[in-house]
């Protein structure tokens, strides 16, 4: 049983791991709301243009 | 834009309060400081009034609709394109005369518009006194006076949205450009009017034209009959040149600025005497051309010392209580595998990050203190200097002031430099400024390692090394990558103010709540991970027969006791006979300790993250680092407090379980570590690569791999090579 409960958080941790590396490297994590103050959560989501800026 | 009854766009000139009010509207907590550039994208957020549904739309500040940098074109586009039911024009009273010149054009662009003047309680101050009702018969739109820092006037501005919002019909304002202009206007209005598809108010559409708008001039070039509309707006334009001697963009800014002269003397009732402000007599000191820079510096030096010296005091509190928690564990659950995770995973990884929040919490107490006053803005101006010697302009160094709270804001603020060039500049030395998500790291390895009275310069030297590096790097790029000519820099300078107690204490619970949630969120999954890998495979080889040497340590104790004690040395009196039995009853346990720690350490050592350690130690050990620190620098890559958490989950899983003690106390007994490492590791933490989330900035904001791939190898590269000089310089030198 507890070998069960191991595995289960490891791969819980290991899966949100990946999740945030991918998204950040996939760019999804444009917004960051959850480190940036320049952009934040506001009527139930993140809102930032997704547009690349750079000309 | 998400469905809402009516879409409602702040807009106005950069530091006019306009998220101040959005937060105020919407009951957000966006972040608010007194110096321009704050805001950079659009932000939106909603509120029921009166029945209404708004969606709020708080945008980057413009000085007028003619675009220069990203965050300007931002604005542009939601006012011009998106077409908002309503906009609100936030205006900065105690600078009226400049701030209406936006309005001006909001009004040409025959929106319906809202005038909210901001900040009637630093222009009273001033002696400036605005009679709003004259304002509004003379643009014939409403005006609102609120003081957005104290949330005065919100509702009156949101009755009087939905009022304007409500009327059938909005009355059109048109500014007269005089007899010669506006036979142009009307040509090419009438030109205009043969046009279809045309989604732009037909006279504003003449105006931009003949400006010779770039970005309106794109927006109409696929409209069927361009050609000959071209042709008729550049003979308008020679011809106006001609007659007005000067480009028509440069005669129309000057009739509106007239006409805004007009209203200004009409509606406006200046105080007499135009002397020097407060303000003004508090910038001959802290903008003084010799002393400026200094006294910046001073600033820092005590702030780092007060986020050292007051936050000992909490952290140890907490220290404490996650101390409690993982014995109280340790006690109250059976030896298992689980256990181990919770005590020395969990808890030794998230709690060692945790009790780094008062820190945090002051550092952010002291950025906010000098955001708020606007002495951020007096920073930029006094470090003009030193960055236009370099290439880049004052401008660029409010991004990086930005990076000292989350490097990510910094590289997204870079927005408001209008120079490309000066933009990737700054993106790409903006990681280098020691993001709050170090100062954990430092605050460790400071307090390990150097006496308290040292602890804040150590500190503050860490951070002005990644300013100056910031300076030199950006001096490197735009010599190499990035050459051309640096731009002049204008910037205003906001006046200073008291910061409010609200925006103080928002923005401290606001930062609790982001770090909490990173800590129990990110770190806590890396620090699951690292136990995970630090203490798997379960069966590793061991060099001895550990059981079997604890086995001979009880039996030599015993015989010890039994025999030798007693007899050989012939003491009688019990007293003595039971502190020897002590005595040695201790030295049992020391070796049983000591056992336990090298059977630890070895399991450690063999384990996955070891084995990756070993595997990378060769590269890091010039630089006086071992496999722990490597594995630590490896998954702080994913957010640089990780660090802390896996050297916790690291030194719990290798020290003995029956002396456990905090990680400053398991690194300053760490062979490895000295104070003369711990400031390479600082030095090294500071330049290595820019954690996950920036690194995904960055990639965004130069919509390119290969610069992202360039930052993370150019900064990994130049920390070895700073690390290294700062260790082997250090070792020579005896420290």
């Amino acid at each position: 049983m507890e070998t069960i409960v191991l595995i289960g958080i490891g791969a819980a941790a290991l899966g949100y791991f990946a999740h945030t590396v991918w998204r950040g490297l996939s760019c999804k994590e444009v917004c960051n709301c959850a480190s940036s103050g320049s952009c934040s959560k506001a009527a139930g989501g993140c809102h930032c243009p997704g547009t690349n800026l750079l000309k | 834009m998400t469905t809402a009854s009516l879409t409602v766009a702040l807009a106005g000139n950069p530091n006019s309060g306009k998220s101040t009010i959005f937060n105020n509207i919407t009951g957000s907590h966006q972040h608010v400081g007194n110096y321009p550039g704050v805001t950079v994208e659009r932000r939106e957020g909603f509120r029921r009034f009166d029945g209404n549904d708004l969606l709020v739309v708080d945008l980057p500040g413009t000085y007028s609709l003619t675009a220069h940098s990203l965050d300007e074109v931002v604005a542009r586009n939601v006012i011009i394109d998106e077409k908002p039911d309503i906009i609100v024009n936030i205006l900065d009273t105690s600078n009226l005369e400049r701030n209406l010149y936006l309005a001006v054009q909001l009004l040409e662009l025959e929106r319906p518009l809202v005038l909210a003047l901001n900040m009637t309680d630093v222009a009273e101050k001033m002696g400036l006194k605005v009679d709003e009702a004259a304002m509004s018969r003379k643009l014939g739109i409403p005006v609102v006076r609120t003081v957005g820092n104290r949330n005065r006037g919100t509702d009156d501005l949101l009755r009087t949205v939905a009022e304007a919002a409500s009327a059938a019909k909005h009355k059109p304002f048109t500014l007269n450009y005089g007899p010669e202009i506006e036979a142009r206007i009307a040509q090419i209005t009438q030109a205009l009017a043969s046009l279809t598809a045309v989604k732009y108010p037909q006279r504003w559409l003449a105006l931009k034209l003949l400006e010779n708008d770039q970005d309106v001039n794109k927006a109409v070039q696929i409209l069927p009959g361009w050609s000959e509309l071209k042709a008729q707006v550049e003979a308008a334009r020679t011809q106006l040149k001609a007659l007005l001697g000067d480009d028509p963009e440069i005669a129309f800014a000057e009739i509106r600025y007239r006409f805004v002269g007009e209203v200004y003397r009409e509606v406006a009732v200046a105080g007499s005497d135009w002397a020097q402000t407060t303000s003004d007599k508090i910038d001959s000191v802290l903008t003084h051309r010799l002393y400026g820079l200094p006294i910046f510096f001073g600033v820092m030096w005590l702030l780092f010392n007060i986020v050292f010296t007051v936050g000992h005091y909490p952290q140890d509190w907490l220290q404490s209580g996650v101390k409690a928690l993982s014995d109280f564990l340790a006690r109250s659950m059976a030896d298992s595998a689980l256990k181990e995770l919770l005590v020395d995973g969990v808890i030794g990884g998230v709690g060692s990050v945790i009790t780094f929040l008062p820190n945090i919490l002051l550092l952010f107490l002291g950025i906010a203190l000098l955001e708020d006053t606007g002495y951020m803005a007096r920073a930029a101006f006094v470090m003009d200097r030193v960055m236009r010697a370099v290439g880049l302009h004052g401008k660029s160094f409010i991004p990086l002031l930005l990076g000292f709270g989350c490097n990510v804001p910094a590289i997204m603020g870079t927005r408001t430099l209008e120079n490309p060039r000066d933009r990737m500049v700054t993106i790409l030395v903006s990681p280098l400024m020691s993001c709050s998500a170090r100062l954990p790291v430092y605050t460790l390895l400071t307090a390990a390692f150097f006496p308290d009275y040292l602890a804040g310069s150590v500190l503050f030297s860490v951070y002005i090394f990644g300013v100056m590096l910031a300076v030199v790097m950006a001096l490197l790029f735009r010599k190499t990558l990035f050459p051309g000519a640096s731009e002049a820099f204008v910037m205003e300078m906001p006046p200073y103010h008291l910061p409010t107690l609200r925006s103080i204490v928002t923005q401290m619970w606001e930062r609790s709540v982001l770090y909490l949630k990173k800590a129990g969120t990110l770190i806590l999954a890396a620090s699951i991970l690292v136990w995970f890998l630090t203490n798997y495979p379960a069966d590793v080889p061991y060099s001895k027969d550990y059981d079997q040497a604890k086995a001979q340590i009880e039996e030599t104790f015993a015989s010890q006791a039994a025999d030798q004690v007693p007899l050989p040395l012939g003491i009688e009196a019990a007293e003595e006979n039971t502190a020897l039995l002590a005595e040695l009853d201790q030295q049992r346990k020391d070796a049983l300790v000591q056992l336990d720690k090298d059977q630890a350490s070895e399991k450690l050592a063999n384990s996955y993250a070891g084995q990756f350690g070993h595997l990378i130690e060769p590269t890091i050990r010039p630089l006086g680092f071992d496999w722990k620190i490597g594995v630590g620098l490896v998954s702080a890559v994913a957010a640089k407090e990780v660090l802390v958490s896996t050297l916790g989950t690291i030194y719990s899983v290798g020290e003995a379980k029956e002396n456990p003690s905090s990680l400053a106390g398991a690194l300053t007994d760490d062979p490895t570590f000295s104070p003369l490492v711990a400031y390479a590791l600082m030095i090294f933490t500071l330049i290595y690569s820019p954690c996950l989330a920036a690194l995904a900035v960055i990639r965004r904001e130069t919509n390119s791999w290969k610069w992202t791939a360039f930052s993370f190898t150019y900064s990994t590269a130049l920390a070895w090579l700073i690390a290294f000089a700062v260790y082997q310089t250090g070792t020579y030198l005896g420290f």
